[in-house]
């Protein structure tokens, strides 16, 4: 008599066959999902590269407890309402960075910004710690001390402010242009604004006089190769149009704060806050609706690598007052995109 | 060999139930409607025009079997979809019925093994959708072929398909109907399979649209094994058509479907050969 268990294993022989034979065939190896964590918090690397930029304002006659990360009390001077800081540095040591130099090295020999800087003093790939921008400037930080000021300023030393600041006013180089003023602190932080009050504020900010700035970005917030906080409305100028999506966002975001994550694959994190939980909570699912429609689309459209990593993002829904937006790109889908700069023959596919 | 004894018993008692009856009366009818009734002289008139001018006379005529197509198509989806849904009503009470008390201490006194009787159950109601799917497909084709002289035996070999999938869920209804007697309950096998079937269809746009969780890898697991019944639908339609079709991908899919049932055929005999009756 034949076992009764045979019957089974047969069944489970006959299943999997199935799966196999029934399988739609997959025209191109799937786009590997993403590794790695999406940036919700600071990890013992950053929480050290933070620990380490946190200085202790001097200020003559009166003891200061508080310290404060340079950068980013430039960027809080003025009451910027916006910023996003970009690491550099360590960006640069990444794979995307990798990608990107690539990119910028198929440039070299055309007279690139690059080259112009590497000629002053500054090899922005070495001495570049931090990129930081806000509506009211640009701020930089590394380590300067070889920089050729008089080439990139028009003078050596500016007007002294301050303990270590310098401020110099540069004039426009082209018909038309307006006036930049150049903010320097010490050998390690540069700003590029338009006022020279607001240079004067940046300096007060960074060395600690008088009513410290309502902080833009908290140094816990330093997490991610690129970090930052945007106003709705800038977030909508940014994006451009003025159409019914650019509205909606205006109305239901006032705060997107950005982190992304490049160290292998790149992974972004933007948590949008709002003051009205039901506008919000349409924005996220108009979102995550988008999203779907957009994947549907593109499948349909037989565009697969961009179904794919339309599936790499999603919508978290609203929780009271804010919701939040992951995306995830593998580095190798990052690659791909990037041959068209990288000079390779697939480029754009 | 006792499995088709068995089978034969089946349709023997399929021929005397009403449904069934009904069913070929019905299809009778609509093919002799369609024999007395359908104009066809266009198509008709057409040909014998090209005959005796020896040229087209218009230059906008179709030939018959290419102006036909979109009627075989759609006749094949009808003896498709609708053959499924006849035959998971009218099929379901076949197996309760065997394991109805009585009955089948009766059948297991005889020199059957309890496979046999699930085989023979299951090569019956086979039986019975072939000879539909076949007697429907046929009949079209041969009076379209009376009318315009076209003659295909394409939409037979799509009805063909039609019976296939028909069976990959009709052993479900057979394996759900082992565990419990109930007629209702196979017929509600029989068309969650149908909708499972239709929802592996388009499997891969359904879980783009779902989050990642238990949900959407639970649909995943079920929509990878069930026959994807669409694709099997639109195969019989391009078959019956003459629509260009890629064969390897429809022989895969007709192996699978064969698999599954298999499968769920193996499923009701294991626990077939368990039960004490």
């Amino acid at each position: 008599m034949r076992p009764r268990w045979l019957w089974l294993l047969a069944a489970g022989i006959l299943v999997i066959a199935a799966a196999w034979l029934i399988r739609i065939p997959e025209a191109r190896p799937p786009v590997p999902r993403p590794q790695g964590e999406m940036p919700r918090f600071l990890r013992p690397a950053e929480r050290q590269r933070m620990l380490s930029r946190l200085t202790l304002p001097a200020d003559a006659g009166r003891t200061r407890t508080e310290v404060r990360d340079p950068m980013l009390a430039a960027l809080s001077a003025g009451g910027a309402r916006s910023g996003v800081v970009l690491e550099v540095n360590a960006l640069r040591n990444s794979p995307l960075g990798e990608l990107l130099l690539e990119c910028l090295a198929r440039q070299q020999g055309h007279g690139n910004a690059l080259e112009a800087l590497q000629r002053m003093g500054i090899d922005p790939l070495r001495d570049v710690d931090r990129v930081g921008i806000t509506e009211h400037g640009v701020v930089v930080s590394g380590d300067f001390r070889r920089a050729n000021w008089e080439g990139l300023l028009g003078t050596a030393t500016g007007t002294p402010y301050g303990d270590r600041g310098q401020i110099t006013r540069v004039d426009p180089r082209g018909e038309g242009g307006s006036a930049l003023v150049a903010t320097r602190w010490g050998d390690s932080l540069l700003e590029l604004g338009d006022s020279e009050e607001g240079a004067r504020q940046t300096l007060d900010a960074v060395e600690g006089r008088g009513d410290p700035p309502r902080p833009l970005l908290a140094p816990e917030q330093s997490y991610g190769e690129l970090y930052g906080v945007v106003s709705g409305a800038d977030l909508a100028r940014t994006l451009g149009g003025s159409d019914g999506w650019t509205s909606a966002l205006v109305d239901a975001a006032s705060r997107v704060e950005v982190h992304l994550d490049a160290r292998r694959d790149v992974a972004l994190v933007a948590d949008v806050s709002g003051d009205d939980a039901r506008k919000l909570e349409d924005l996220g699912k108009t979102l995550g609706g988008a999203l779907a429609m957009a994947r549907a689309r593109a499948r349909a459209g037989g565009d697969e690598d961009t179904a794919e990593l339309l599936g790499f993002a999603r919508v978290s829904p609203s929780h009271g007052s804010s919701l939040s937006l992951e995306v995830a790109l593998p580095l190798e889908a990052v690659a791909r995109r990037l041959a068209f700069c990288r000079g390779e023959g697939d480029a754009g596919r | 060999m006792r499995a088709f004894t068995v089978a034969g018993d089946l349709l023997r008692e399929a021929a005397a139930r009403r449904w069934f009856l009904a069913l070929g009366i019905a299809l009778t009818a609509l093919l002799l409607l369609l024999l007395t009734s359908l104009r066809l002289e266009v198509v008709d008139g057409a040909l014998a025009a090209s005959r005796l001018f020896g040229k087209p006379l218009y230059h906008d005529i179709q030939a018959a079997d290419v102006a036909l197509r979109p009627v075989f198509l759609v006749s094949s989806q009808l003896v498709f979809w609708g053959g499924l849904g006849f035959g998971v009503l009218a099929c379901a009470d076949f197996a309760p019925a065997l394991l109805s008390p009585g009955r089948i201490e009766h059948l297991l006194s005889l020199p059957v093994r309890r496979w046999e009787l699930l085989a023979g159950t299951f090569l019956g109601v086979l039986a019975l959708a072939l000879g539909g799917a076949v007697y429907a497909s046929g009949g079209l084709v041969a009076v379209l072929g009376m009318k315009t002289g076209a003659w295909t035996g394409w939409p037979v070999v799509s009805a063909l398909l039609a019976a296939v999938a028909f069976g990959s869920v009709y052993a479900g209804m057979l394996a759900v109907s082992v565990w419990v007697r109930s007629a209702a309950l196979s017929a509600g096998a029989g068309a969650s399979l149908v909708v499972l079937g239709l929802l592996a269809t388009h499997r891969r746009t359904l879980l783009d649209l779902m989050g990642a969780g238990l949900g959407r890898t639970l649909f995943a697991g079920l929509t990878a094994v069930v026959p994807p019944l669409g694709r099997l639908a639109d195969a019989a339609g391009a078959l019956a058509s003459s629509a260009p079709l890629a064969p390897g991908g429809l022989l895969r899919l007709l192996a699978g479907t064969v698999a599954f049932a298999a499968a769920l055929l193996a499923v009701a005999a294991w626990r077939f050969e368990r039960r004490d009756f």
